[in-house]
């Protein structure tokens, strides 16, 4: 084991401290994809099915094309066309 | 040669993202544990710092980082606000809580560290003064996109706010060249090099562990950035797809 000396304390809160932040950002960022996840999974299951698949995922979709036009929202109409 | 600005288009960017995206990850896990691990374990203590050193492991990278995720903004806000393309918006978005992150971690490394060596926690040095208006400035632009319904009207202003911030930003860089006062020493990094004398810049046995530690840092801003950039895409059309539900 390393010998800290005297320095033990905050060398070992600093890496600590940023362990911990580092891993509750990391975590953070992926519950909140997650989230996401399940809810767009939800709302296209819900509209059919047959509307497309989540952005970025395996099946397309024709639904959320259709959002974006109406919506006037570019960027809704892209994702959903997304693979 | 493919354009950038294919990336414009989320479909485009999906797909490269989700393909790039692992071994992004792996190099940032790859470079940040082994940076950190050989900083930590094979490094020795610095004549004067004694063990704090092992700590510019960590808050020098995430120094560095919090500004560059700030300049990452600014350039996407602009991109945002000149040619209007949504996922640059997003990816502006994405960035912000990464960066203020990285800046909490160094100001609170920053602290950890003085305390021992300059025997105080906090100092209103010009560096760590504008450290932390940069940190309340990370706060409000992640506070103004909550605060706003249309993401078009979000992402103008908070590039408005991007935009002031970076002025803090490169002030939080080059305090020490631009004041010449305070606590916090110069920059040493960049000072490794031709026509730098070697006792004004890192030694060796310091500095590659460092730059390992570094490229850690920078993988993993990049990881993430793309990672939730691709759940902002998802968000956006989960909205666009309830505002149809409304509407119908």
């Amino acid at each position: 084991m390393v010998d800290l000396g005297q320095y033990a304390v905050p060398v070992l809160s600093a890496y600590g401290g940023t362990i911990v932040l580092l891993v509750g950002l990391v975590g953070a960022s992926v519950w909140q994809a997650r989230r996401v996840a399940r809810r767009l999974d939800a709302i296209e299951a819900r509209r059919g099915g047959s509307g497309g698949g989540r952005t970025g995922g395996k099946t397309g979709g024709k639904t959320g094309a259709r959002t974006g036009a109406r919506t006037g929202d570019k960027t809704g109409d892209r994702a959903a066309r997304a693979k | 040669m493919v354009s950038i600005w294919e990336y414009a288009n989320p479909r485009r960017f999906m797909a490269t993202s989700g393909a790039v995206l692992p071994w992004v990850a792996a190099i940032a896990a790859l470079s940040l544990i082994g940076g950190l691990v050989w900083g930590f374990f094979f490094t020795p203590d610095d004549f004067r710092q004694g063990a704090t050193v092992k700590i510019i492991y960590v808050h020098v990278p995430a120094a560095i980082m919090a500004v560059n995720a700030w300049l990452m903004m600014l350039v996407a806000s602009l991109i945002w606000v000149i040619r209007r393309h949504h996922v640059s918006a997003l990816a502006a978005k994405a960035a912000a809580p990464v960066g203020m992150i990285f800046t909490l971690i160094a100001l609170f490394t920053g602290a950890v560290w003085g305390q021992p060596m300059w025997g105080t926690w906090w100092e209103w040095d010009p560096r760590l003064t504008s450290f932390l208006i940069l940190f309340l400035f990370y706060l409000g632009y992640m506070a103004l996109w909550e605060a706003i319904d249309n993401p078009d009207q979000a992402a103008d202003l908070t590039a408005v706010l991007c935009l002031v911030g970076s002025v803090f930003a490169l002030i939080s860089r080059y305090a020490l060249v631009f004041w010449n006062q305070g606590l916090h020493q110069g920059t040493t990094v960049s000072t490794v090099g031709v026509g730098v004398a070697r006792n004004e810049g890192v030694a060796d046995v310091f500095l590659y562990p460092l730059m390992v530690s570094l490229a850690g840092f920078a993988f993993l801003f990049l990881a993430l950035v793309l990672y939730r950039t691709r759940t902002e895409i998802r968000a956006r059309r989960v909205k666009a797809l309830i505002a149809q539900e409304r509407m119908a």
